[in-house]
């Protein structure tokens, strides 16, 4: 089957100061319809770059991305155009998706405007009341303004923009970071219920394992632009290979108020303009071999349907 | 262990402060804390629980419109109302602070060693050469590698996890006897935070120097904290041992709080334990429990009369239904 989205050898480079920057390198990765794949880095991972790559917000440097087939780069304006209401975002900060000068009810409409021009404004209103009842906020909240909500109502707002032209894909970057736990709790079960309501398929990119974990069946762990492990959720939380997955795992804090094990691993120093000849986690690696320094470990499939660029994953350093 | 007599003051002594701003907003109301010399203790609560205007009140740092009543006592001195320049010797010298984002904390026009002497030569302890030796010895002891060639470094050339070290060393120089700091991880990457986390764990851990943690994030109060309080709307809802509070909840809002945390082992097939609704907005004003509306448990009751807060153990709670002892969440 063709995957509804997928990435392939995809290169994203910044250039600054003469410098180039390799954002995302030789990332390969599919969804399918319906399904919910977790993206998992920290900062400078290059998660951000791909979600606007996955909309073509962005251009690849090299490699592809690909949207039901179709090579996003190839598409004519018009095309892409008539692609973006089927993709959509909702970034980490509601004021990166609502403007602060437009109601609440005038942001979520908006995107019918470009993509919908026949819709009268009768039937634009309706779609917007029954779709902000959709996300849980009272049809009151259309006519106030984002500086009025709190932080929960607004990411509510934000989802609802992104879902007005009824898209198949949605991107989620860090869109439920900077809420407070219980607040956390309410959105995650806002985009659980969505997914299942309106078969949506999401990239859900995030820091938090936690949340990751609830959301996505599928996670991809990236560090430095590179995809270091990509496995099943119950594979990926239960039996990681590589060892930044396990870091990432060891470093999240419990109540039982326990040190965590991952205190002691070196900070990353590297420079993100350096471009080490070997496994880029290297130089933070408890499990470094000489030949990790020099030689880039391949991409390798586990029996479990995970892949995974390790040198040692198989003598099972992650356990 | 050597032990204090139960007539020594503590530390700091937070007596029925109340904190108002204009327009009958009240950020806090009727809190009465105690952290002892050496001890920990964590603040919790929702965005606008008026956790970080409880603990920015402490050093002066409210802001001038701010109304302040009741009584924060700290090394035996009575903080309100005491004068501009007074309070300016405890900052820094006494009390020092950590904020979440140290790249808007530091200045960004002066070399990090500048800013450490700073410190020193406010205070009259070092100036010269000796706040210089002082200075790299701050950040060695805050595990910055190369602390010598950073002292001449800008915040902008050091990473966030090495700006963060680097506020902590500027709270530090100055052998503080608390150290207030204010969502210290929020937004760090997650090994970085446990990097962090260790750090604070290493230098308040020793018995000299007190820290009162303000966090959203349960979990790094559980690590940092030996005591907890938790807010709500401005109040102070449960408080007692952290582990103990945070484990075996009594007060239904911590409870929820708790279990609305998603984990590595949260169950997967059910929806997560939300809490509905959300907090009163500032300056309203509930008769009852400020929590009923959103409460599980609630009773007739809760909404007409305010809980006090009692004691049970170790354990202090406001609530009329409370959940019973050792249920964990």
């Amino acid at each position: 089957m063709t995957p509804l989205a997928a990435t392939e050898n995809l290169v994203v480079e910044y250039r600054s100061r003469g410098r180039r920057l390799r954002a995302l390198d030789d990332v390969s990765l599919a969804l399918a319809p319906g399904e919910s794949l977790g993206i998992v880095g920290e900062s400078g991972s290059g998660k951000s770059t791909l979600a606007r790559a996955l909309l073509a917000l962005i251009a690849p440097t090299a490699g592809r991305v690909r949207y039901k087939g179709e090579d996003l780069a190839t598409l004519s304006k018009a095309a892409l155009r008539r692609r973006r209401r089927e993709l959509t975002l909702v970034f980490q900060h509601p004021g990166a998706s609502l403007d602060p000068r437009l109601t609440v009810g005038e942001s979520v409409a908006e995107p019918l405007t470009v993509h919908e021009p026949a819709l009268d404004a009768a039937a634009r209103a309706a779609r917007v009341a029954a779709l902000l009842e959709r996300v849980g906020l009272d049809p009151s909240h259309a006519a106030r303004r984002p500086h009025e909500l709190s932080g929960g109502q607004c990411q509510r707002a934000a989802i609802a923009r992104a879902l007005i032209t009824r898209p198949e894909l949605v991107v989620c970057d860090e869109a439920v970071s900077a809420l407070d736990a219980s607040v956390q709790a309410q959105i995650v079960n806002l985009l659980l219920g969505l997914m299942r309501t309106e078969r949506l398929a999401l990239v859900f990119i995030s820091h938090d394992l936690a949340v990751v974990r609830r959301i996505a069946s599928r996670v991809v762990v990236l560090y430095r632009g590179q995809l270091l492990e990509s496995a099943p959720r119950g594979a990926l939380y239960e039996r990681p290979r590589h060892p930044y997955t396990r870091l990432l795992l060891d470093s999240v804090m419990t109540l039982e108020g326990r040190p965590s094990r991952a205190a002691g691993t070196p900070p990353d120093v590297e420079s993100p303009f350096a471009r080490p000849a070997g496994c880029v986690f290297a130089g933070r690696c408890p499990h470094v071999l000489a030949r990790c320094q020099s030689e880039r470990p391949p991409l390798e499939t586990t029996e479990e349907g995970a892949t995974v660029a390790c040198f040692r994953w198989r003598e099972g350093v992650t356990r | 262990m050597h032990s204090i007599p139960m007539s020594a003051e503590p530390l700091l002594a937070i007596r029925d402060l109340s904190i108002a701003f204009g327009g009958g907003t009240v950020a806090v109301e009727g809190i009465s804390l105690a952290l002892g010399r050496g001890g920990s203790l964590g603040l919790v609560g929702e965005s606008g629980a008026g956790k970080s205007q409880l603990a920015l009140a402490i050093p002066g740092l409210t802001p001038r419109t701010a109304r302040r009543s009741g009584s924060i006592r700290f090394d035996g001195a009575e903080l309100i109302g005491a004068t501009p320049a007074a309070l300016r010797k405890v900052r820094g010298a006494r009390i020092g602070t950590i904020f979440q984002d140290p790249a808007a904390a530091l200045a960004p026009h002066l070399s990090i060693g500048t800013q450490l002497a700073e410190v020193l030569i406010a205070h009259g302890l070092a100036r010269g050469a000796a706040a210089r030796h002082l200075s790299q010895q701050v950040l060695e002891r805050v595990h910055v590698p190369d602390a010598a060639a950073r002292l001449r470094q800008y915040p902008h050339e050091l990473s966030g996890g090495l700006q963060q070290r680097v506020m902590i060393a500027c709270a530090l120089i100055a052998s503080p006897a608390l150290i207030i700091a204010d969502e210290p991880t929020t937004a760090l990457d997650v090994t970085v935070e446990a990097g962090i986390v260790a750090l604070l764990a290493e230098l308040t851990g020793g018995g000299t120097t007190a820290l009162l943690l303000v966090s959203h994030d349960l979990a790094v109060v559980a690590t940092l904290c030996d005591e907890v309080a938790v807010l709500y709307a401005g109040r102070i809802v449960e408080q007692g041992p952290a582990r103990a509070v945070l484990r075996a909840p009594r007060h239904p809002y911590t409870a929820a709080l708790a279990t609305a945390r998603l984990t590595l082992d949260s169950a997967l097939d059910a929806p997560v334990a939300a809490i509905a609704g959300n907090p009163p907005a500032p300056g309203e004003r509930l008769r009852g429990c400020a929590f009923a509306p959103r409460c599980p448990r609630a009773l007739s009751r809760c909404a007409r009369e305010a809980p006090p807060l009692v004691a049970d153990g170790a354990t202090r709670f406001a609530c009329h239904a409370p959940l019973p002892a050792g249920t964990a969440s």
